[in-house]
């Protein structure tokens, strides 16, 4: 089946994905490379247990000296998760929202193609782009993590990058709805990151106070990277929920473009 | 059967109406222009009836198709003002997705040919004369049945614009119906067979350019032998503004000519300089009685 819109997003951003990937590719390949020296000298692992729970809660509670704990730590349960969500929050809100604004929406939307279609063509984008990063993370460490004795299984690998993937759809659902219902680009992003503040904050004081453990429900961090595939499997209840969650979101998101005026 | 047919059509933006009450079809090829000052509604009633915006009264159709389903638009073809184009892409790679998007058309090369577009140039390079340019194939080469232009001339040399009248002139005698907006009352003039103008929201006229152009304000200078009294030609049917100076009268008046003309027989007239109506005067004359 032929998906222009979906086929003009990625052509249009090739170059942004390829940076994106080599980026995310080469902070991979740093930390593979600074794992040797950590996995052999044990006061790191000593250093890591005097930390407060909330920030092991963020880093990843595990021991260093583990090839799953090192990556969980370093890069799975904060740094790639965050840059996949940017990307995906900046992505749906340029590619709808940004759209709108410079008219491009009410040049296509003036022939026969549905609303509806365009905003799934257009989550699909948010989809390929966003996988783009954690695809590239994902080979460097199948590649490397051997030569330097990684022991991450791909099961683990696979788990961690799904719900890595997912995690930035959740934000990119967000930027969507928020785009769909506004048509500023600047509305769309300020949703996206505002909920991904919301959640980084959640889980801190989710971990931090009793009174907050209920925030830490609400949080994605919690249950999509602060679970720690790498190191305990895939969080399958997560998973799908997260699934879900995007698939309603987009739903959510063209019901809510269909019943609006566009703004550009 | 109309093209498109607007039933009452009334947009509210909080407490501002942008458009009033405005009812308005046009049969196969008609070229209509839609014509009015800034802020009167030319625009929103535009995207009202490609869907953009919903009315918050009153009903549209496409070719009998209620608005609301996209299958209403299959047979539109639109230009915006300053059409939004993926300037990293060659005009070949704009238009090869276009034929995508909207599927095969069969027009492309004939009209890639009159409009002289360059396929391998990128569309950042381009000009906004030669950015319009493709964005009227855009609009043209599916062979649409309703084609909705916003300022089409915009940043056209005259030869382009010529071009582009021919074109929108061939699309209506093949059985299209074309409606655009233009501030250029000129293009309007040139290439509409009917006029649609607009005033604070409402339809202050619909009718043939002809039609307006009767009721155009026009201006009559006339030099006599001897000195005549002003004051006969005030009083005339049509008269708006009479200036006398040094036995040179300049009258201003709209309509039939027939009653001025009459009264200037009475006189020994010199010479006469009549300038011929405009859409400008017609525009300027319906402006001012509505107020």
């Amino acid at each position: 089946m032929s998906a222009p819109i979906l086929e003009r997003g990625i052509a249009l951003r090739r170059r942004t994905m390829l940076g994106w990937g080599i980026g995310s590719g080469l902070f991979t390949a740093l930390i593979l490379a600074v794992f040797p020296v950590i996995r052999d000298d044990p006061t790191f692992d000593e250093l890591l247990a005097e930390y407060p729970e909330p920030v092991l809660a963020l880093v990843g509670d595990a021991t260093l000296s583990s090839g799953p704990g090192f990556m969980s730590a370093e890069l799975y349960s904060l740094v790639l998760p965050v840059m996949v969500a940017v990307i995906a929050v900046t992505t749906a809100a340029a590619a709808l929202a940004g759209e709108d604004e410079r008219g491009w929406l009410a040049l296509v939307l003036a022939g026969p193609l549905a609303r509806d279609r365009l905003v799934g063509e257009i989550a699909l984008t948010v989809a390929v782009v966003t996988a783009g990063p954690v695809m590239a993370s994902a080979v460097v460490v199948a590649v490397g993590g051997p030569l330097v004795e990684l022991d991450l299984s791909f099961a683990a690998l696979a788990a961690v990058s799904v719900s890595t993937w997912l995690f930035g759809l959740v934000f990119g659902a967000v930027a969507l709805i928020a785009g769909a219902y506004d048509g500023r680009r600047a509305t769309a992003v300020t949703a996206g990151v505002g909920f991904l503040l919301f959640a980084y904050g959640a889980e801190i004081v989710g971990a931090t106070a009793s009174w907050g453990e209920f925030l830490r429900e609400l949080s994605p961090f919690h249950h999509l990277v602060g679970s720690q595939p790498a190191v305990d499997g895939a969080p399958w209840g997560a998973i799908v929920i997260a699934v879900l969650t995007v698939l309603a979101a987009v739903e959510f998101a063209a019901r809510l473009l269909t019943r609006r005026d566009l703004v550009g | 059967m109309a093209t498109f047919e607007l039933e009452h059509l009334t947009k509210r933006f909080g407490e501002h109406v942008a458009v009033d009450d405005v009812s308005a079809s046009a049969e196969p090829g008609e070229v209509v222009g839609l014509i009015g000052a800034n802020g009167s509604g030319k625009t929103t009633t535009m995207r009202m009836l490609l869907g953009h915006i919903r009315p918050s009264s009153g009903r549209a159709w496409i070719e009998g198709n209620e608005l609301s389903r996209p299958a209403a638009r299959v047979g539109v073809g639109f230009l915006p003002d300053d059409p939004p184009l993926d300037d990293r892409w060659s005009v070949a790679r704009q238009l090869d997705w276009w034929e995508r998007l909207r599927g095969p058309a069969p027009r492309r090369e004939s009209i890639e040919h009159r409009l002289g577009l360059d396929r391998h140039k990128t569309i950042g390079e381009l000009s906004r004369g030669n950015r319009q340019k493709v964005g009227i194939a855009m609009a043209l080469m599916h062979v649409p049945s309703l084609i909705v232009l916003d300022e089409p001339a915009t940043g056209l040399d005259p030869l382009v614009r010529q071009e582009l009248w021919a074109l929108l002139r061939f699309e209506a005698d093949r059985g299209a119906t074309v409606l655009f907006s233009s501030h250029v009352l000129n293009d309007v003039e040139h290439a509409c067979d009917r006029v649609i103008v607009l005033r604070d929201g409402g339809v202050a006229f619909d009718g043939a350019v002809d039609a307006l152009l009767a009721d155009a304000t026009r201006t009559i200078e006339v030099d006599f032998a001897a000195p005549v009294d002003p004051g006969v030609f005030t009083t005339l049917a049509g008269v708006d503004e009479v200036h006398w100076d040094d036995r040179r009268l300049t009258i201003t008046f709209s309509g039939p000519a027939d009653p001025v003309v009459k009264a200037l027989a009475r006189h020994e007239v010199i010479e006469v300089t009549a300038s011929r109506p405009t859409l400008e005067g017609s525009f300027a004359h319906l402006n001012r009685s509505t107020t």
